[in-house]
C-alpha cells in the first residue's frame, strides 16, 4: 500500500517532468520553425540574392511533356 | 496526586473523542480541503495552418525571465556583474552601463522579482539562461523562468490581423479578431478537462480516481484558404507601394474566382514614424466611398435592364455637368466628345457614367437602386470575422435621406459605401460569370489528422446578371488594361492577361481637399480567370501620385505577374524520338580498344569529347572558341590518370 502509493508519486513527477520537456521540446520546434519560415519566404530570398545580381524571373517556367 | 492524574487522563480522552467523534467530520473536510482539489486540465488550443498546411498561429510556452537580486552571494554579485551587463547589452543593444547600474540597484533596493526579458521564444531563453551568473541557476545565481502559454506566430507580421487572436484584458473584455477570433471559441478552443487530485510533494498534485471525472478535449485544428506564397508577394507588394507614396493605410485582398477562397489578405497602416504594420482589418472592416470602381455596378445594372448597350454613344460634352449648381467632371479636361457607353468605361468618363444612368434612372430612380439591390450590394457578406462594415446605398423610399444628388453621384462611386471585400466579392462574380460566391477563409478543420469538417463554397447569389452581360463588362475590363486609351494601360503586359477597373476617389473631401482613395480592382487571366484581386490605397502623398493606376494598379500587377511566372507552361510534344545520351558516352569508350593511348576526338563534337576523355581519367581544359577541336596530346601517345588534356576550339 505505502509502497505502491510512493511508486505512483514517483511516477506523477516523471510525468509531469516529461510534460515540462515536451513543452519545451515544442516550443523549440516552433521557434525554430518561425526562423526557417522566414528564411524561406520569397521575398527573404530574392532580396539576398539581389544582392548577388540575380533576380526572380518575370517568365514562367516551360514544362515539355512528351506523349507517347 | 492520582486523583489529578485521573482527571489529566480523563480531559485527555474527552478531548481525543471530541475531536475524533464530535468535531471529526469538520477536521477531514479541512484536511481535504487542503488536499484535495478539483484540478482543471486545460485543453491545448488548436493551431491555424495556411492551405498549404503551413503554421499560421499555434500556443506555444513563452519565457519571463525575472532577477532575485539577493539570491547571489556577494562574491558571485560583484565577479559576474560586469560580464552578466556586458552579454544583456549585447543582447538588447543597450550600453552595458545600463544594466550594471539596473542590476546593482535591484540589489541595493532588495528587488527579489527584477524583470529581464518578457515573452521570450525557447532559443532566446536558452540563451539567456546560460548568461555570467544566471547559469548558476535558481539558487546561486538568483534567475527565475516563468512559463506560460501564448499564442505565436511563426509567419510574423503578415496577415496578423486576420489570423487574428483572443485577449482578455484586465477587465475580462475579450477581444477577438481574425479568423483566431471567429472560430476561437467554435473549434480551437476545446474543452478543459476535471480530475480530483491530491496534492503530493513539489507542488504536483496527484489523481485519485484512475480516471478523469472530465476528460480534456484539445481543441481542433483549423486549415485557412490562406496561400503563404501568395500572401507573402501580396504584403510586400502592398507595403513597396504605401512606403513609395507615403500612404496612410492600404489593404489588397486575392480570392479565388471558381471557388471564393481568400488566398491573401493584407492590411497595412502607418505609425506616427512612417513604417507600416497590420493595424487593422481594413480589408473587412472600412466601408468607404468606391469612387470608379463602382462603375462597374452601374454599368452592369443598366446593361441586365436593357437600358444601354455597350455601343450606343454618349456625348460627354465638355466634361462638364451640373446639377443643383453642383459639378460632375472628367479627370480630362473638356471631356472625351461623343464616345460609344464601353469606350466610357474603359477612359473612366465620370460625365458618360452619369449621364448614362440619369438619363435612364432619373423619372424611375426605384428601378436602379432595386437592381443594386437585387445584385446584393446592400447586404454584408455575413463573414465569420467579427467586424465587417456595413454597406450604405440609400433607397429612394429613405425620404430623409435621398435627394437628387444621390442617383448622379452613386453612377460614379459616391454617396455610397462598400468594404473592400464586398467590392472584390463583386468583381469575382463578373469574373465567374455572373455567380455570386461568399469569400471563404476556411478549408476544413481536423483534429490532428481526422478531417472534422470540410467548407466547401458557398453561393450568395447564382446569378447576379446573364451571362452576356457578364460578357460584355469582362471586355471593358480587359481593354481597360489592354487598349491605349484604357485607365489601366500602364499595367499592359503583352506576356500575360489581366483585367479591372481603376479608382480614384476624393475622401475626407469635407474636411480638407487633396486626400484620395486609389483602387484598382479586376482579375486575371483574362481568357479564363483564376484569381480576383482588389488594392485600396487610402491617402497617397499627393504630390507623389494618386490616380488609381499609378498607386494601386501596380500591386495587381505585381501579383499576376508572380502567379503567371510561378505557373509552368506546359508544352505537349508527339512522337519525339529520345536518344538516350549516356549509352551513346559508352558506345564512344567502348569502341577505344587500348585505353592507355590517347584517341582521337578531333572528329567528335565537343561535350562528347569531353565525356570520353574524363571517362579515360584525364583533366580536360577547354580554351578558344568555335566548332573545330585541336587536341594538345596526340592522338596514340600514351596517357596518364589525371594528365592534363587542352582541346583547343578554333
Amino acid at each position: 500500500m505505502i509502497y505502491s502509493s510512493h511508486s505512483v508519486d514517483r511516477k506523477i513527477h516523471n510525468i509531469a517532468q516529461i510534460n515540462e520537456s515536451v513543452k519545451s521540446l515544442r516550443s523549440e520546434f516552433v521557434d525554430t520553425r518561425t526562423i526557417l519560415i522566414k528564411y524561406k519566404m520569397e521575398s527573404s530570398v530574392s532580396r539576398k540574392i539581389n544582392q548577388m545580381g540575380i533576380a526572380t524571373s518575370t517568365d514562367p517556367p516551360v514544362k515539355i511533356i512528351i506523349i507517347k | 496526586m492520582s486523583i489529578l492524574i485521573l482527571i489529566l487522563a480523563v480531559s485527555v480522552v474527552f478531548k481525543l473523542v471530541n475531536i475524533q467523534f464530535v468535531k471529526g467530520d469538520y477536521y477531514i473536510g479541512l484536511s481535504e480541503q487542503n488536499n484535495i482539489k478539483n484540478i482543471i486540465i486545460p485543453a491545448n488550443r488548436g493551431s491555424v495552418y495556411s492551405s498549404g498546411g503551413k503554421l499560421l498561429a499555434t500556443s506555444v510556452p513563452k519565457y519571463d525571465i525575472r532577477f532575485d537580486a539577493l539570491a547571489p552571494s556577494d562574491k558571485n554579485f560583484n565577479e559576474n556583474l560586469t560580464d552578466l551587463s556586458n552579454s544583456l547589452s549585447e543582447y538588447y543593444n543597450k550600453p552595458a552601463s545600463f544594466y550594471m547600474q539596473l542590476l546593482r540597484n535591484a540589489r541595493e533596493s532588495k528587488n527579489r522579482y527584477l524583470l529581464i526579458a518578457r515573452n521570450l521564444g525557447y532559443n532566446d531563453h536558452l540563451l539567456i539562461k546560460n548568461f555570467p551568473l544566471f547559469k548558476l541557476g535558481s539558487y546561486r545565481g538568483g534567475l527565475i523562468i516563468e512559463q506560460k502559454t501564448k499564442r505565436d506566430y511563426p509567419m510574423g507580421g503578415v496577415a496578423q490581423r486576420t489570423i487574428g487572436y483572443e485577449r482578455k484584458d484586465d477587465q475580462g473584455n475579450i477581444t477577438r479578431p481574425g479568423i483566431d477570433g471567429a472560430f476561437g471559441s467554435k473549434y480551437l478552443k476545446g474543452t478543459d478537462g476535471k480530475r480530483l487530485s491530491q496534492k503530493i510533494g513539489k507542488g504536483q498534485w496527484k489523481p485519485i480516481e484512475d480516471f478523469n471525472q472530465i476528460e480534456p478535449q484539445d481543441g481542433l485544428d483549423i486549415y485557412t484558404t490562406i496561400d503563404v506564397k501568395i500572401q507573402d508577394v501580396a504584403h510586400f507588394a502592398l507595403l513597396e507601394q504605401l512606403e513609395k507614396f507615403k500612404a496612410d493605410h492600404g489593404s489588397v485582398v486575392v480570392m479565388e474566382v471558381s471557388t471564393g477562397e481568400v488566398k491573401a489578405i493584407s492590411n497595412l497602416g502607418r505609425t506616427s514614424i512612417g513604417t507600416y504594420y497590420e493595424k487593422l482589418n481594413y480589408a473587412i472592416g472600412e466601408s468607404h466611398e468606391p469612387g470608379s470602381t463602382f462603375k462597374l455596378m452601374g454599368m452592369v445594372a443598366a446593361l441586365e435592364d436593357k437600358v444601354v448597350d455597350t455601343s450606343d454613344v454618349i456625348d460627354t460634352e465638355a466634361g462638364v455637368l451640373t446639377f443643383y449648381g453642383r459639378n460632375v467632371r472628367d479627370s480630362k479636361r473638356g471631356g472625351y466628345g461623343k464616345i460609344s457607353v464601353a469606350k466610357a468605361f474603359e477612359v473612366s468618363s465620370n460625365t458618360a457614367m452619369v449621364k448614362l444612368i440619369t438619363d435612364n434612372y432619373k423619372e424611375n430612380p426605384t428601378k436602379f437602386i432595386d437592381r443594386l439591390y437585387s445584385m446584393g450590394l446592400n447586404k454584408t457578406l455575413n463573414l465569420p470575422i467579427l467586424g465587417e462594415g456595413i454597406p450604405k446605398i440609400t433607397h429612394p423610399s429613405d425620404k430623409k435621406n435621398w435627394d437628387g444628388l444621390d442617383l448622379p453621384w452613386m453612377a460614379f462611386g459616391y454617396g455610397i459605401s462598400l468594404t473592400p471585400l464586398q467590392t472584390l466579392a463583386f468583381y469575382n462574380a463578373i469574373a465567374n460569370d455572373g455567380v455570386m460566391l461568399k469569400p471563404r477563409f476556411l478549408r476544413e478543420v481536423k483534429d490532428f489528422d481526422k478531417t472534422v469538417e470540410v467548407f466547401n463554397k458557398e453561393i450568395i447569389n447564382p446569378s447576379i446578371c446573364s451571362k452576356e452581360t457578364a460578357k460584355k463588362v469582362q471586355k471593358m475590363m480587359q481593354n481597360v488594361v489592354e487598349k491605349k486609351h484604357g485607365t489601366a494601360h500602364n499595367i499592359y503586359s503583352p506576356s500575360f492577361s489581366m483585367a479591372g477597373k481603376t479608382g480614384t476617389c476624393q475622401t475626407e473631401y469635407w474636411k480638407e481637399s487633396g486626400l484620395y482613395i486609389s483602387s484598382f480592382a479586376g482579375y486575371f487571366p483574362v481568357e479564363n480567370p483564376k484569381y480576383s484581386c482588389i488594392v485600396v490605397i487610402h491617402k497617397p502623398d499627393k504630390k507623389i501620385g494618386y490616380y488609381g493606376n499609378i498607386v494601386a494598379a501596380p500591386v495587381f500587377k505585381k501579383i499576376a505577374q508572380k502567379i503567371y511566372s510561378e505557373t509552368a507552361i506546359e508544352d505537349r510534344l508527339k512522337g519525339i524520338e529520345i536518344t538516350e545520351l549516356e549509352s551513346e558516352n559508352k558506345t564512344h569508350i567502348n569502341s577505344i580498344e587500348n585505353r592507355s593511348l590517347m584517341p582521337n576526338v578531333t572528329k567528335l563534337n565537343l561535350s562528347d569529347a569531353i565525356a570520353l576523355l574524363e571517362n579515360l581519367g584525364l583533366v580536360v581544359e577547354i580554351s578558344g572558341n568555335g566548332i573545330k577541336i585541336n587536341q594538345s596530346v596526340k592522338s596514340g601517345s600514351k596517357i596518364k590518370k589525371n594528365q592534363k588534356v587542352i582541346l583547343k576550339l578554333t
